[in-house]
């Protein structure tokens, strides 16, 4: 049986009242398996940080339910529990208002069982972090590296980074993306960071879920969606019109093509049966997943309204 | 006594106001040298301190400290900026009971009235005259507490996010910083009245030098139908008044008050900072809001403490202008008042997060 680092169910968040309410997350059901690399993908205002500050319990569901590690996180003294073995990095990286050197005296404090200050100084090297420069000087890339390397060496069993990616150059970006999968899965430690960088997150994690308008369109290990999505471009006289397994079909005057998420042998075997010709198949890149998902998604939404 | 112990009086309270300043300059500046000589010397390394197992000097401390664990102890120690603050407070609250006994204060009532009489009526009125300066710093203190609490500041945030319960990180950041200003207000105090003694010694034994009324004259008086007795002290040219106003005052009270009234504000202050606003804009009106109306309440305490409504003043135990106490039963009223809104601070502070 699968255990879970963060796990939602029917996840609501509301800002507001009356006509200006807004549904930040809207019935959110959320899988996160420990040990695993989860990148929560979304276009802005998707509703990532508002579920990542209710993981963290600075935010506390309008409804449903949010455990971390089997913990209510937004009531003490279990949310006491949860922070003990949760690494964060904020979304604005503003921690604390400290030089690099002081942020990491300051958390290694609070973490003294599990912090690692070989692991700090690594990660001070290899993101090249200065660390005696006063904060209101560091730029947002080294803000963004002091509170990564606070979080990383902090050793803690779910590292929950809100866009980590921000203000990096492609150097740091790459080492980054090294240290957490060399340094921090190799414990067996389950990170959880939301991005729109869909390139980097590609390269690191094993489960993704993607978020828009508040809800999860696909959650699961990013092979298995990698293997379930195909989009094929065919001809034919009797071409399926619909089907759970199609996710969009757009016809122009020579072909049909069709966006599958699920079962793309079984669908080209279908395809062959009933005498259709495919022209190309070919399997779908990740951006190319979440862009598709994300229109189909806002054209229903708009056919619905 | 007179001339060289006022020469004495200057020398001392001009040292004590302007020595500690200096002495803390020069400190700061041997110290931030010390730390960029020691960090242009060594390579990325953090400080050699096992936080891990804190060492305590007393047994006291090792106790105080086992009733929490890590985390809590690091949010602890943290609170010894607090107490860095506390010194400068309670050096600044000293320069403030202290300035009653400079000579030009002194000399400024009734000349024709002995020393000690007028070195004591000074040093009383300059206290209980403080209600503005004490407020103000109050105020500061209040606002020192309530950076780390809220969400809006990048420290709060990041408080709030380390395995701390809300009700600790309230109670400990309001605590810590209310008795040091209480701890501040006592030991100024006491720096001062032994100041006071070191320059005039006990001034208020010698207040009567027979061409006095007595205590018990002036006591007679007030319970007689006629004219206000504190009115015909208050118009002697003679500064019968300021002898009434001095053999009346009762110091402790005086301190009590003062630090009762600062606890009953700064708690005021902690309360509307912790009201559950959550919009940006509505925010910012809020805090113009809040301060606008701690500073109108200030200013009603000292109306209502200057006289205005004696009964009032001596219900919620003001107490600023010398003259006669209120009973010491009053003094619960402010701390029960403050205990109340500090409880509703804390229930807001809970439930703070969004």
């Amino acid at each position: 049986m699968t255990a879970f680092a963060i796990q939602t169910r029917t996840l609501v968040k509301t800002f507001g009242l009356g006509r200006k309410q807004i549904r930040a997350v809207d019935g959110l059901s959320l899988n996160v398996p420990e040990g695993s690399i989860y990148g929560l993908l979304g276009r802005n205002s998707a509703g990532k940080t508002t579920t990542i500050r209710m993981a963290m319990g600075l935010a506390r569901p309008t409804s449903g339910t949010i455990d971390v590690f089997g913990l209510n996180p937004t009531r003490d003294p279990e949310r006491v529990s949860v922070l003990r073995q949760v690494g964060y990095v904020p979304e604005d990286k503003m921690l604390a208002s400290l030089s690099p050197r002081k942020l990491l005296e300051l958390n290694r404090s609070f973490y003294p069982g599990t912090w690692s200050d070989d692991l700090a100084r690594k990660v001070v090297k290899r993101l090249e972090l200065p660390l005696d420069t006063s904060y209101m000087k560091l730029s947002l890339g080294d803000k963004t590296k002091s509170a990564l390397a606070a979080a990383i060496a902090q050793r803690s069993k779910l590292l929950i980074l809100d866009e980590p990616t921000t203000g990096l150059d492609p150097i740091a970006l790459d080492e980054l993306l090294r240290l957490l999968v060399e340094d921090c899965t190799a414990e067996g430690r389950t990170i959880f960071l939301s991005s729109h960088q869909l390139a980097e997150i590609e390269q690191i994690a094993d489960h993704i879920g993607i978020m828009d308008r508040g809800r999860i369109l696909l959650e699961g290990p990013l092979d298995d969606i990698r293997a379930n999505f195909h989009r094929f471009t065919v001809t034919g006289a009797s071409l399926p019109a619909g089907g759970t397994a199609i996710l969009s079909t757009t016809r122009d005057a020579h072909a049909t093509q069709y966006i599958i998420q699920r079962d793309p042998e079984l669908f080209s075997h279908e395809l062959t049966r009933n005498g259709a010709t495919i022209l190309d198949s070919t399997p779908m890149s990740l951006n190319e997943i979440f862009l598709e998902l994300c229109r189909t998604a806002e054209s229903r939404e708009e056919v619905s309204a | 006594m007179n001339r060289s112990a006022s020469l004495h009086a200057i020398l001392i309270v001009s040292a004590l106001t302007i020595l500690p300043p200096i002495l803390f300059g020069i400190w700061f500046v041997i110290r931030e040298k010390r730390k960029a000589a020691a960090l242009e010397a060594s390579a990325p390394s953090f400080s050699a301190q096992d936080t891990a197992a804190p060492s305590f000097r007393s047994k006291a401390g090792a106790f105080f400290f086992r009733c929490f664990d890590v985390s809590q102890r690091a949010y602890l120690r943290r609170q010894h900026f607090v107490l860095a603050g506390g010194l400068l407070l309670t050096w600044i609250f000293f320069v403030y009971f202290s300035s009653g006994l400079m000579s030009q204060y002194v000399s400024a009532y009734a000349a024709q009235q002995p020393l000690p009489l007028r070195v004591w009526y000074s040093y009383l009125f300059h206290i209980s005259n403080g209600a503005a300066t004490y407020g103000i710093f109050t105020f500061g203190a209040a606002g020192l507490a309530v950076g780390e609490l809220g969400p809006a500041s990048a420290i709060g945030r990041f408080l709030r996010t380390r395995p701390l319960s809300r009700s600790f990180l309230f109670w400990i950041r309001v605590g810590s910083v209310l008795s040091t200003v209480i701890f501040s207000l006592v030991l100024a105090a006491g720096a001062s009245f032994i100041l006071l003694l070191m320059l005039y010694g006990p001034v208020w034994k010698h207040l009567n030098n027979g061409t006095q009324p007595t205590a018990a004259f002036i006591a007679n008086a007030r319970s007689q139908p006629g004219p206000s007795v504190d009115d015909i002290l208050e118009s002697s040219r003679f500064g019968a008044g300021h002898f009434a106003w001095a053999l009346q005052t009762s110091i402790p009270r005086l301190f009590l008050s003062i630090i009762t009234t600062q606890s009953f504000f700064f708690s005021l202050v902690i309360l509307l900072a912790m009201l559950p606003i959550r919009s940006g804009r509505k925010k910012v009106t809020f805090v113009a809001v809040s301060v606008y109306v701690f500073f109108m309440l200030y200013i009603i305490y000292i109306v209502v403490g200057s006289g205005v409504s004696p009964d009032l003043a001596r219900i919620c135990f003001f107490y600023v202008r010398p003259g006669p106490p209120p009973p010491y039963i009053f003094a619960l009223v402010p701390i029960v008042g403050s205990a109340a809104l500090l409880g509703l601070a804390s229930n807001f502070s809970n439930r703070n997060d969004g």
